[in-house]
């Protein structure tokens, strides 16, 4: 049976060569080729994660003399049926939505290349393996990005893309070369077996081998992941075509969150990794958040949405729930997945009709009509504050009971009442003719959502890691001293109430026509819409460097 | 020092000899002449190395790591071809120091450095076929060659690749193996080879931009015929297969 895991990378291949060597031929059959590939590719994953799931295992399949291995597990064989599937989507979809574009049969190349990359990847049982993997799918991104060779555009920011990848691709080479001069083999099941034996006790500069090659491949998952100062490419990289888009959105990004649950015997065995993870994450999430709201361009929005989802998933990694960020990247994947498929018709639509239902929602959100009578403060407070907490501790509490003693569970579900709070909070001053009604439809949705993604991440977190020991010994490792964490804890709510707070006196005392509150928004709103002049700094040090090259040459005289 | 390893020095470049084999690559005007010495180059100062009676001190190593990055980060801002090809020669065959350290096997050495060579080999006949047609191989001159001449631009592109080091060409195993020798050494090591890549990576990206991006020119163009194509392309899979099999002498 594992010997399918074979045949995963093996059919794109297999499809981009066909196409490749009688594309002429084929003329826009390449695209059924393709399809067919995927099609079969999807059929051969979801059988091997039937199996898994059947009986959860790990195996794995050498090649030549051993020096590349894929394995069968859970994890790979999960990454094996999300690629597969986006990818016969994405497929699908592009048969019609490439059929007017030049270089059709290069297109469905490059996918066909860039899947087996991922697939590739994802089933990785050795370090090399893993490393061509890595630096593939960047360069096949790079190709597919710019796509459009007559766009200079682009291509530039396809090169943007190449070079991010390339700082988390070398990170991850150093972390190969310590393991390996660590542990003198490639193979990822002996290098975690030789941690867990004897964690703490291999050094490399100074610091553990665990900590120093499990910040490496964080960096590498931060690249990947857009994180923030390594984020700048993702929401200019919508001049490729819209499937690409979908893709990269869906499945190459998420490729971080992957990482970081392939190497969770490194992370486990971690002090201060864990910590800077969460913090990365949270920065990120909170970051894309803020530049999402403030774009006025669907796609790039999306891109900066990508970019929060990312830094959530992260952040989870951060607090131990590894499995938690799998079925964040798989969720996040099918809904960023509709989006970006649909945006395109739903721009067209959009140009005839703008097609937004003028009601209780849209008065509030987007006119800003606000309810004249208000419901009674205490009785939202109360709601607000109450009920999100209940619904979410309730949740937690029939899937473990002793989930409150993991600061991991106590930060998400804290995250969780913050947005189910926000949520009622807006509704404060909403104009709606049914109050009860819409208040009692948000509380079954938030109750729906929290029972499903509580309910599902525990079977996630119970497939993916079935033993109990490193469970626990991840969210020990996500853990910090427990006056700082109450601490830090106290100081976020303060922070959010105030916010909240701030919202609310600001909007009864008109604040917002006041002169000097308008110009610090303003100054505000410069900086965001500037994007915190990232772009503007790293394009100012790379004009830099080359113009210190040029000098160089012209001092040696150009030899 | 041993001699052997000083005259290594020049054949494996190190700055300053390496202006002085700039110099002489460059004022070979015809492609036989310079391809022989990209074939032979390397070749001659890996067997100086290996005859040498010693292994090369510690600040050669880092000499070695510090010509090619200066190699590197200056063909960022290069755009005629034969400069291109004669800075990245030398900078891909000073890593060859410290392959040289982890790979004992001369013939494997040897093979790993025709395989860095073959490539530079290739891109120098892509830019003769420029010359012709243009007068000068220039990047940013005539871009747009990826529609006017799709034969070229797909052959031109994986030549890049196969130089810049990507997986599977063998440019790709001397960096694993370079990487392997410099953890050996110390961290900083590693991350001047780290810097090294990027750099690679940089000045091929600006080089496919310089040629294969952009708007094409109305002008007619002859492509290279499909027959060279299909040299090119067996000749580059042929290296990727070498590359696949000298991955496996790692592990």
């Amino acid at each position: 049976m594992e010997q399918l895991i074979l045949l995963l990378p093996l059919l794109p291949i297999l499809a981009a060569l066909t196409n490749q060597l009688f594309g002429k031929q084929l003329g826009r059959s390449v695209a059924k080729i393709s399809v067919r590939a995927g099609l079969i590719s999807f059929i051969i994953a979801a059988v091997l994660l039937g199996d898994q799931l059947a009986e959860s295992h790990v195996t794995g399949v050498r090649l030549g003399n051993g020096f590349a291995i894929l394995l069968a597990d859970p994890l790979s064989c999960l990454m094996a049926v999300l690629i597969t599937g986006i990818s016969l989507i994405v497929r699908i979809y592009s048969v019609k939505y490439m059929a007017e574009e030049e270089g059709y049969g290069r297109f469905f190349i490059l996918l066909d290349l860039m899947v087996a990359a991922l697939l590739l990847m994802g089933s990785a049982g050795d370090l090399l393996t893993m490393l061509v993997s890595w630096h593939l799918v960047g360069v096949v991104l790079y190709f597919l990005l710019s796509f459009n060779l007559r766009s200079g555009t682009s291509s530039r920011h396809a090169f943007w893309t190449l070079i991010t990848y390339r700082i988390g691709d070398l990170a991850m080479m150093l972390a190969a070369g310590i393991l390996f001069h660590t542990f003198g083999t490639w193979s990822l099941t002996e290098i975690f077996a030789e941690i867990r034996a004897t964690p703490g006790v291999h050094k490399y500069g100074g610091f553990t081998v665990e900590e120093i090659t499990g910040s490496l491949v964080a960096v590498a998952a931060f690249a990947r992941s857009a994180q923030f100062l390594l984020h700048t490419w993702l929401p200019y990289t919508m001049g490729g075509p819209t499937p690409v888009s979908a893709l990269m959105h869906v499945g190459i990004v998420n490729a971080g969150g992957f990482l970081i649950n392939r190497f969770a015997p490194i992370f486990a065995q971690t002090t201060t990794v864990l910590h800077v993870i969460f913090f990365v994450g949270l920065v990120t999430a909170i970051i894309g958040s803020i530049l999402m709201l403030t774009q006025n361009d669907i796609k790039k929005a999306l891109g900066y949405s990508t970019m929060g989802q990312m830094g959530f998933m992260v952040m989870e990694c951060g607090v131990g729930a590894f499995s938690l960020a799998i079925y964040h990247l798989i969720a996040h994947g099918f809904f960023k997945g509709t989006l970006f498929l649909s945006a395109g018709s739903a721009m067209s639509k959009a140009r005839k009709h703008d097609g937004v239902p003028k009601q209780d929602l849209y008065t509030f959100a987007v006119e800003r009509k606000t309810a004249v009578r208000r419901q009674p403060w205490l009785v939202m407070a109360i709601i607000t504050i109450a009920v999100p907490i209940a619904i979410i501790f309730i949740a937690h509490w029939l899937v473990a009971k002793d989930f409150y003693q993991k600061q991991g569970a106590i930060i998400l579900l804290f995250f969780g009442w913050v947005t189910g709070a926000q949520l009622l909070f807006t509704t404060y001053r909403m104009n709606a003719q049914n109050f009860p009604r819409m208040i009692g439809t948000i509380l079954v949705s938030f109750t729906v959502l929290i029972a499903g993604y509580t309910l599902i991440s525990h079977a996630f977190d119970h497939f993916l890691y079935p033993d109990e020991v490193f469970r626990k010994q991840i969210y020990s490792t996500a853990t910090i001293d427990v006056v700082w964490f109450d601490l830090l804890l106290i100081l976020t709510t303060l922070v959010i109430v105030a916010g909240w707070i701030l919202t609310y006196y600001s909007e009864q005392n008109r604040l917002r026509d006041k002169e000097r509150f308008n110009n610090l928004w303003l100054s505000f709103y410069a900086l965001v819409s500037r994007e915190f002049y990232l772009m503007d700094i790293y394009s100012w040090m790379a004009r830099s460097l080359l113009q210190l090259a040029a000098r160089i040459n012209v001092l040696l005289r150009w030899r | 020092m041993d001699s052997k390893i000083l005259a290594a020095a020049l054949f494996l470049p190190l700055f300053p000899l390496s202006m002085l084999f700039n110099f002489l690559f460059e004022g070979l005007r015809k492609p036989l002449p310079r391809i022989i010495v990209l074939m032979a180059w390397p070749q001659i100062g890996l067997w100086l190395l290996q005859e040498a009676d010693s292994a090369p001190p510690a600040w050669v190593i880092h000499l070695a790591l510090a010509t090619s990055l200066l190699y590197g980060f200056r063909a960022l801002v290069l755009r005629e071809l034969t400069h291109w090809v004669s800075f990245l020669a030398i900078s891909s065959w000073t890593i060859l120091w410290l392959v040289a350290g982890s790979i004992d096997q001369a013939q494997t050495l040897q093979l790993l450095a025709l395989g860095m060579s073959l490539p530079l080999v290739l891109l120098t006949l892509l830019g003769r076929q420029l010359e012709k047609q243009f007068g000068a191989s220039y990047a940013g001159l005539y871009n747009g060659l990826g529609h006017a001449m799709p034969r070229f631009s797909g052959v031109f592109v994986f030549t890049i690749l196969a130089i810049v080091a990507t997986p599977v060409f063998p440019g790709f195993t001397a960096m694993t193996a370079a990487f392997l020798e410099a953890t050996h050494d110390s961290l900083i090591s590693s991350i001047l080879l780290c810097l090294i890549w990027l750099t690679w990576g940089w000045a091929g990206a600006r080089l496919i931009q310089g040629f294969v991006i952009g708007k094409e020119h109305h002008e007619e163009i002859d492509d290279i015929s499909r027959g060279t194509a299909w040299l090119y392309s067996l000749i580059l899979t042929a290296l990727a297969a070498f590359g696949i099999h000298t991955l496996t002498l790692l592990s």
